[in-house]
């Protein structure tokens, strides 16, 4: 309502009393009334409002379905006649039917928009099903809520619920396609016995061999069979596995990226370590791209939480095309806070002799590794060093 | 009787806690339940102040024990030791034989001394070189652990976790409380000495009272339609035990004690269900990979079993 409609509606009153008609009186005065309580309304409207949207899942793999659920709530006696609610969306995790999305400025986004209309106190549910597309991690938010009066005079607007985001893993691959040697897969031999074990944690007992120290002798179970038995330690320390993953695709990084061939050197990394994280090893992530809104190669330190598989590949659904620099100087710069013992997967597409020269660096120093390449041309064979060659092919290669 | 004990028992707590009545409350239907409760939030939010609170408050014996990565069962439970000057073996009773034990960071031991506890929260005894030691009535643990920290500490075992009644999130306070928080301590932030509100008995008694609310045939069905629901959810490696069974039917007897019912209500369970469930699931691989939490689960699966109505 403009203030030319107010003065508009003061001067009919002022003319309805000076010519005494009654009916211009009347109008003025309802309509002022009406002005007043649709103005009082929608200054009310979006109090004691609340949106929220409940994800089944938060995270996923390409081509698996969520649920959702908005919710909006008005909890307050005054009812609001309309609310809009425009919900600012990712298309990559939208709604299985595209159309559902309201056209956005930016090509990539769109609007979940709903409209409601409320009681007192009643609350409202709207469920969607949307697909994950693409990988990468995708934000969700925030919601704009638009309300009114009764009469659609005033409109109210503001900005509510935090932005969320979803996060698309990288499609997992057949594990067998990479023709890896069945009984000692990354190169590292798992020893039947640990390295370190916590005295602190026995977990058993077994018959004494000739190797075993008087120490770990178990007084008590010996006595009680007559044979000696020494006691059985938890390990305190499992197989470490670390992949350092080259993202450049062409020899010299500021040639650009390779899209299709960064997407599959993604999945090979999220299989790798998923089987890693199957065989029980302690799995970490290097590598010399970075995240998105960030611009430092990032690190993962190995882990075997039951959390460690979605850190890892949440990390690799969040890498970005941007490269950090060199690679065979960050492998030299990041490879010592490698635990020792560590088997480090060297994952790249590009195999130069730069590269050849740095991973017999490091083989010197007692490291194990494996290099497994994607680059069309076989990888130098680096005596010591175990190589896995599986040339990128762009079509039907997975 | 409960509801008047348990409003002085509150209004003690809150001498030195501001607001939390749930937390209370539901610390308090631990005690009714003669249950174990376990505090589990983010450092600085009143978990040790509470447990110790509420020690004081019941008039009970009251014994604090550090968890460290070095503490032995021993020094828990307690040792015979050679007494040289009798000549004979002496018993010397741990922290553990007490009324109410405080197990300040409970992570942090390693899970052979984190064992320790189990019988005597279980069996209320302890078993040292053969002897049971019966322990004195009633008997709690209230353990604190931090969720955040996950270097040096140790999880604890699921035997363990299922010992847990209730799992408790104090959760930060409002912006009206934490301004409270700072006017009550603004001289001083020393806590001030409790004195009990109750006696070891009254409790006892208090707890005999629990056990005569009323639950109906149609809401102790239901209260094992939601135990069956997680056994039977596709997200869930490892639902609730007969125990958790047991747990949500006693605590949800208590919570109804506490506001002044002789009965249980199907809104009892449901409230309950969350703080007795949520510690006890073990959310399958492939949920967790997803993001899914065990309190998300356990809201799927309240809200899936239908509530029983009037005829």
């Amino acid at each position: 309502m403009s203030k030319r409609g107010l003065t508009i509606l003061l001067l009919i009153m002022i003319m309805g009393m000076v010519l005494k008609e009654a009916f211009l009186v009347t109008l003025a005065t309802a309509l002022f009334v009406i002005i007043g309580v649709a103005w009082w309304w929608q200054r009310q409207s979006l109090v004691g409002v609340s949106y929220r949207r409940v994800f089944h899942f938060i995270r996923g793999f390409p081509d698996e379905h969520i649920d959702l659920q908005v919710e909006v709530e008005n909890r307050k006696l005054l009812p609001i006649s309309w609310l809009r609610v425009q919900d600012d969306w990712d298309r990559a995790v939208g709604p299985e039917d595209e159309e559902v999305l309201a056209p956005s400025h930016l090509k990539d986004r769109g609007f979940l928009t709903n409209i409601f209309s409320l009681r007192w106190y009643e609350k409202a549910q709207r469920s969607y099903t949307l697909l994950l597309r693409n990988r990468g991690i995708y934000s969700v938010g925030p919601a704009r809520l638009d309300a009114g009066d009764l009469f659609g005079i005033f409109e109210k607007n503001k900005e509510i619920g935090p932005r969320q985001y979803l996060t698309i893993f990288p499609t997992l691959l057949p594990f067998s396609n990479f023709e890896f040697p069945a009984e000692d897969p990354f190169g590292d031999r798992r020893s039947r016995r640990r390295l370190f074990e916590d005295p602190n944690r026995p977990m058993g007992v077994r018959e004494y061999r000739p190797e075993d120290s008087f120490r770990r002798v178990h007084w008590p179970a010996t006595a009680r069979t007559g044979q000696l038995q020494v006691k059985v330690y938890q390990p305190t320390t499992g197989q470490v596995m670390m992949v350092c993953m080259n993202v450049s695709t062409f020899t010299r990084h500021w040639e650009g990226i390779y899209p299709e061939l960064l997407e599959y050197l993604i999945k090979v990394a999220a299989t790798l370590i998923d089987q890693g994280i199957r065989e029980g090893y302690k799995v970490g992530l290097v590598a010399n791209g970075c995240l998105a809104h960030a611009d430092q190669p990032f690190r993962i330190p190995p882990g075997r939480s039951p959390q460690q598989l979605a850190v890892l590949l949440q990390a690799l659904a969040g890498v970005t095309s941007v490269v950090t620099g060199n690679f065979e100087r960050f492998l030299l710069r990041e490879v010592p806070r490698v635990p020792y013992g560590a088997t480090l997967i060297i994952l790249t597409s590009v195999t130069t002799s730069e590269l050849a020269t740095t991973l017999i660096q490091l083989k010197q120093h007692e490291r194990r590794i494996t290099l497994f390449s994607l680059a069309q041309e076989p990888p130098p064979l680096i005596p010591g060093i175990q190589t896995i060659h599986h040339p990128f092919k762009e079509m039907g290669s997975e | 009787m409960i509801e008047n004990a348990s409003r002085k028992i509150r209004e003690n707590v809150q001498k030195v806690i501001v607001g939390k009545d749930d937390v209370i409350n539901l610390a308090l239907v631990g005690v009714l339940c003669e249950g174990h409760i376990l505090l589990e939030d983010v450092p600085g939010i009143g978990k040790t102040t509470l447990a110790r609170a509420l020690a004081a408050s019941l008039g009970c014996t009251f014994k604090r024990i550090q968890f460290t990565p070095d503490l032995l069962p021993s020094d828990v439970t307690g040792i015979n030791w050679f007494n040289q000057k009798s000549q004979e073996f002496e018993f010397r009773p741990g922290p553990v034989i007490t009324q109410v034990v405080l197990a300040d960071e409970i992570n942090r031991a390693t899970p052979r001394t984190q064992s320790s506890l189990l019988e005597a929260m279980q069996e209320q005894q302890v078993t040292i070189d053969g002897v049971t030691h019966p322990l004195p009535r009633p008997f709690l643990v209230l353990a604190t652990q931090n969720p955040v920290e996950l270097e040096g500490t140790f999880p604890l075992p699921e035997a363990q976790i299922d010992r847990f009644l209730l799992r408790i999130v104090i959760g930060y306070p409002s912006e009206g409380e934490e301004n409270a928080i700072l006017d009550r301590y603004r001289v001083s932030s020393q806590i001030p000495e409790l004195l009990p509100v109750t006696t070891p008995s009254e409790i006892i008694q208090m707890q005999d009272e629990r056990s005569k609310v009323r639950v109906e045939e149609s809401v102790r069905d239901y209260v094992v339609r939601v135990a069956r629901a997680t056994r039977e959810h596709n997200e869930v490696q490892l639902g609730a035990s007969p125990r958790a069974t047991m747990a949500l039917y006693h605590s949800a007897q208590a919570w109804a004690a506490i506001h002044g019912r002789d009965f249980v209500l199907p809104d009892d369970i449901k409230l309950m269900a969350p703080h007795v469930l949520t510690h006890r699931l073990m959310v399958s691989p492939q949920a967790q990979l997803r993001g899914r939490q065990p309190s998300q689960l356990v809201a799927d699966i309240v809200d899936s079993v239908s509530v029983p109505v009037e005829n």
